[in-house]
């Protein structure tokens, strides 16, 4: 470790004893995470995952019945038609994870688990029905917390590695969300697991393989994954810096390069990409005529020749012709053919420019998206490019922030960088800010030597090849982490970002910023150490450095771990100082488990006979998480499920509303229904209210009423033949 | 210029061309930092912890306000947030009036229940007559002469006439006093009371939604009038106010190519919603409430010195020239300056 400039080298494989540590510490994430589990509360979308993991998991034992189901349309579309705007394979694993581990809790469960029907004979009734679901995220999330380590062990150091990963796992909200059977923490840990692959594929053709394996889980896990391609094209590019002939023309090639192969998937997302490919094939030509001895002319002609044939294809493409474009494509394979029959050179340079894991992320990937996806199997097309419109159209929620309601762009620019100072303890973000000094440094040193430097082929070194194209060279491992900790702000940053859903829409970002916090500290701790005389000392600093950064997180997880996302650092004050900012307070539901105690306490009166009802209107608390409470023991099962919006709140006897500044309205409409503005309990967190709880005193009906939209009121949607779907008010009634 | 033989690395050189190798200083300055960053979280959350207000705080400030309490008393908390801990407290001493009220000013006593040193807006400008804290909450009790209400236009809806003018056609809207409710064919055209959600607070208001082409005309035909007529308008409802907004937002996407969505978008500009005041055919103010403001704005209008005191014709006219999803609705007094 170089410590003034950062790494420009690193060991191109873990130890046996950084497996063995990776594993302990992975291990030790995982138990504490399976010992806390049933603290955390279900929350709103874990709880449509899990029907969705349970509706699937029915598909897998219709089709054990009769194989010939499988790829049969009918079945697939009434199975995955459930939640199919996400990929399965959370999912699946939740499913097969509760299918082979829970423990019935037949007396206490909603008529879908009936005992003796499948799946329960299947199972080895091991844990609860909550912890068995959430299992795959826990095992996520420990495996997340093995090869973080492991990166960065290899990449900066065994002392940044582990900083890195207790730094990670420390962190309230990564605590929260690694409980959850939800998608965020597993889609955090497979890209991390894929990022780690393809650094080890930059030196292993096993590992290219591995990359693309990974990838296509990703891909299978959630939409995030789709973007990680392009940090790893322009990190690779960095990377193989030296084998261009010109730094500045190689960064406009790289540049150019990179939204050119994102415009075309989009484009072929919505069945209009065939144009774009053609641009970005000649981009991805332009930039392997920038490459060292990709062609034999001398070397002025080539620079100016590979960027104005690129810029002439992509012109005529976009111009319109088409034809044109094709034929001038075809002209310069001809003349590349040609060139090759002199020797190879022209040919390896061109498998450097795309080596073996880029390939395997996208064959294999792809493959395994595919065919892991009952979904896509029928239709293939239209459900894909579904799949794509849904997330790059994404409806805007509504997310508090600064006192707004923000529900439509433009949203805030500053609004990720500002909430991670918010929810990051004061220590982390300070070692994360130090980590990205010490990248740029790296970056301004490593540009430096290289615009300096003379120019070098190293490209036909007797090791380096396809499937092992930066072999005993560096990997930039700086820069790999912090493109991947800085690009998925940068897309929240962008104001036609949707921001709902709060911090946890760049948790993909935290392992990274984690690992640059390790980074620094060891940095820290190597610059500082060379003062100290004794062991003893060095350890203290140590140990002092580290627990500035764990302490204030393990404290801050140990107080409000459960309720994560509702708390805030001290940095803003708090979670009062952030309620007087106007900051979010909740969304998901997820803080009624901290609320089951006092709602059975509050309905046991009425509980005289056990057959008695209590009906509850839950407000953002779905009916599935509230059977998942039901079913983990947690809440009386007669406290039962009133249903949603006003129709739930006169049904119900008892009501609660989660404070959430869009959804005021239902606070109001029960004032109205129970004939009082008096709640019975509020659950606060430190003082500030996060849940409002009402028990019915009787039946009224103020005058005038609070207006509760009437269907006259509704828009619908009705079919019109001339004009196609055309929305209207609603003039009934 | 050949190019090099294969396998000959030229090394660069690093320590005279490398602008950034300097002994380091940052270290031990990082690390101070680090660790004082650390105490200092630590140390400040659990002052924060020490500084959250206890139930038995609220308790004791209620047991102090409530034997003061007279009829017609207003309590507030501050900051908004709190709001549902004042009424876990003395919620049962809260009207559904008195938490959908316009503002404060028609309220002679105001007991105000604050933490944090925070102030309530209806407050504001008052001076405090007693004050006395319990713990974390601030218990204060403003006094102020309360404004005389000449003429209430919410209370007095019955008495009103209400029509719809499409051209020189009109469109009488009879008042049905079993529905409290002036009745104008379909549900959403009626005009009425109604308790709403405005601006993310409760407000009640009266419920004119204008018609596409049409104006909205709501006349009191013998209203008093004081010196000041105060209106305050707002769209009720999220809901309506979002997809008001979004028909905007898409429809400025659509004109700047960026729609590909199949589904055909409406022409809609970002038009706002007018109300007219006529005071004996004259005209006494024009206000407008765009659709991106959701709040719930006060409008003053100056009353003329011929029509003060006097019984006049008010009427009140709605429209808007695109008017969908555009729930309006307004609170409306005619009031006498305070000394």
């Amino acid at each position: 470790m170089n410590p003034t400039g950062g790494p420009l080298r690193g060991p191109g494989r873990p130890t046996r004893r950084d497996v063995f540590w990776a594993f302990v510490l992975g291990l030790g994430t995982f138990a504490l995470l399976f010992t806390t589990s049933g603290d955390v509360g279900v929350a709103r979308d874990e709880g449509i995952y899990i029907n969705a993991a349970e509706v699937y998991q029915r598909y897998v034992t219709e089709c054990k019945k009769n194989p010939k189901l499988r790829s049969d349309q009918r079945t697939i579309d009434r199975y995955y038609r459930v939640n199919a705007e996400h990929p399965p394979a959370t999912k699946h694993l939740y499913g097969l994870s509760w299918r082979t581990l829970h423990r019935c809790n037949c007396h206490r469960t909603t008529p879908r688990t009936h005992p003796g029907q499948p799946p329960h004979a299947d199972s080895w009734g091991v844990v609860d029905d909550l912890t068995a679901l959430r299992l795959p995220a826990m095992v996520a999330a420990a495996l997340l917390a093995a090869f973080l380590y492991l990166l960065g062990a290899m990449a900066f150091g065994r002392f940044a590695g582990f900083v890195a990963v207790v730094a990670y796992v420390s962190l309230p909200r990564v605590f929260f969300h690694s409980h959850l059977a939800g998608l965020d923490a597993p889609i955090t840990a497979v890209m991390f697991l894929t990022v780690y692959a393809y650094y080890r594929a930059l030196h292993s053709w096993r590992w290219s393989v591995a990359a693309g394996l990974i990838f296509g889980l990703a891909l299978l896990t959630k939409f995030n994954a789709f973007f990680l391609p392009l940090l790893l094209i322009v990190h690779y590019g960095w990377a193989s810096r030296r084998d261009f002939r010109h730094p500045l023309l190689a960064g406009v090639g790289l540049m150019s390069l990179l939204p050119l192969v994102f415009l075309s998937l989009a484009a072929l997302g919505q069945g209009k990409g065939h144009g774009w490919i053609i641009v970005a094939g000649s981009a991805l030509l332009g930039l392997y005529l920038l490459r060292q001895d990709s062609f034999r002319w001398p070397l002025r002609w080539r620079n100016l020749v590979a960027p104005a044939l690129m810029a002439a294809v992509g012109a005529l493409v976009i111009g319109g012709h088409r034809p044109l474009a094709l034929g001038a494509g075809v002209v310069l394979l001809g003349v590349l053919i040609w060139q090759w029959r002199y020797n190879w050179r022209p040919l390896r340079a061109m498998k450097l420019t795309a080596p073996a894991v880029f390939f395997s992320m996208l064959l294999l990937g792809g493959a395994v998206f595919y065919l892991q996806w009952p979904w896509l199997w029928h239709d293939t097309n239209a459900r894909f490019s579904g799949y794509l419109s849904y997330h790059l159209d994404h409806t805007f929620y509504n997310t508090e922030y600064l006192g707004t309601n923000y529900n439509l762009p433009p949203f805030p620019a500053a609004y990720p960088f500002w909430m991670t100072l918010y929810i990051m303890p004061l220590p982390f973000v300070l070692a994360t800010l130090g980590g990205l000094g010490l990248t740029l440094r790296g970056f301004g040193v490593a540009y430096h030597r290289w615009r300096a430097g003379q120019v070098v082929s190293e490209a036909y070194g007797p090791r380096r090849g396809w499937g092992r194209p930066l072999l005993g060279r560096s990997r930039s491992p700086a820069l790999l982490v912090a493109l991947n900790a800085l690009f998925p702000i940068a897309l929240i940053a962008l104001p036609s970002t949707p921001i709902f859903g709060g911090a946890r829409l760049w948790m993909p970002a935290w392992p990274y910023l984690a690992l640059l916090a390790g980074w620094a500290v060891q940095e820290t701790y190597r610059a500082c150490a060379t003062r100290l005389r004794t062991g003893i000392h060095r350890a203290a600093l140590a140990t002092a450095l580290t627990a500035a950064l764990v302490i204030p997180s393990l404290v801050q997880t140990a107080y409000v771990g459960d309720v994560a996302p509702s708390a805030y650092s001290p940095v803003v004050g708090g979670t009062p100082g952030a309620a007087d900012l106007g900051l979010k307070r909740q969304y998901w539901g997820y803080t009624t488990r901290r609320l089951l105690p006092d709602l059975n306490q509050l309905a046991r009166p009425q509980l005289k006979h056990f057959t008695a009802r209590v009906p509850t209107y839950f407000h953002d608390t779905n009916h599935f998480s509230r059977n998942l409470y039901v079913r983990s023991g947690q809440l009386l099962p007669n406290i039962t499920y009133a249903g949603d919006g006003y129709g739930g709140i006169r049904r119900s006897q008892i009501a609660i509303y989660q404070h959430e500044m869009h959804q005021v309205m239902w606070e109001y409409l029960i004032w109205q229904e129970y004939g009082t503005v008096q709640p019975d309990r509020v659950l606060t967190l430190d003082g500030v209210p996060l849940i409002t709880v009402y028990t019915r005193r009787g039946r009224t009906r103020p005058t005038p009423p609070f207006f509760h939209e009437p269907p006259g009121f509704r828009v619908t949607r009705r079919k019109s033949r001339q004009r196609g779907l055309v929305r209207q008010p609603h003039r009934g009634r | 210029m050949s190019p090099p033989a294969d396998h000959v690395l030229i090394a660069t050189p690093r320590a005279k061309t490398s602008p950034f190798r300097r002994a380091p200083r940052w270290p031990l300055g990082f690390a101070l930092l680090l660790v004082a960053a650390a105490i200092w979280e630590i140390a400040a959350h659990q002052l924060e912890l020490r500084a959250v207000v206890t139930r038995a705080d609220w308790t004791a400030a209620e047991r102090f306000v409530r034997p003061l309490l007279r009829p017609g008393d207003l309590i507030v908390t501050a900051p908004g947030w709190a709001d549902p801990l004042g009424r876990l407290v003395l919620g049962d001493r809260m009207t559904l009036d008195d938490v959908t009220r316009p503002d404060a000013r028609t309220y002679s006593r105001i007991w105000e229940l604050s933490i944090r040193g925070a102030r309530h807006p209806d407050t504001r400008g008052l001076s405090p007559k007693r004050r006395r804290a319990f713990g974390g909450v601030q218990v204060t009790l403003y006094t102020q002469t309360r404004v005389k209400v000449v003429q209430d236009f919410y209370e007095q809806i019955a008495k009103a006439r209400v029509w719809e003018e499409r051209g020189p056609s009109k469109r009488h809207c009879p008042w049905r006093p079993s529905r409290l409710r002036h009745d104008c064919g379909p549900d959403w055209k009626s005009v009425r009371q109604i308790r709403a959600e405005i601006g993310f607070a409760p407000r009640r208001c009266l419920l004119a939604m204008p018609i596409d082409g049409s104006t909205r005309v709501i006349e009191y035909p013998a209203a008093r009038l004081g010196r000041n007529l105060v209106i305050w308008t707002g769209l009720r409802g999220y809901d309506p106010r979002y997809r008001a907004r979004r028909a905007v937002w898409e429809y400025q996407r659509y004109r700047a190519g960026k729609w590909h969505k199949k589904r055909p978008v409406r022409r809609v500009t970002s038009v706002p919603v007018t109300l007219e005041v006529l005071v004996n055919g004259r005209r006494l103010g024009r206000i407008q409430h765009p659709i991106e403001d959701e709040g719930w704005r006060r409008h003053v209008l100056t009353v003329a010195a011929s029509d003060h005191r006097n019984r006049a014709v008010v009427q009140l006219r709605i429209h808007s020239r695109y008017a969908w999803a555009k729930h309006f609705c307004f609170y409306a007094r005619s009031e006498e300056v305070t000394p």
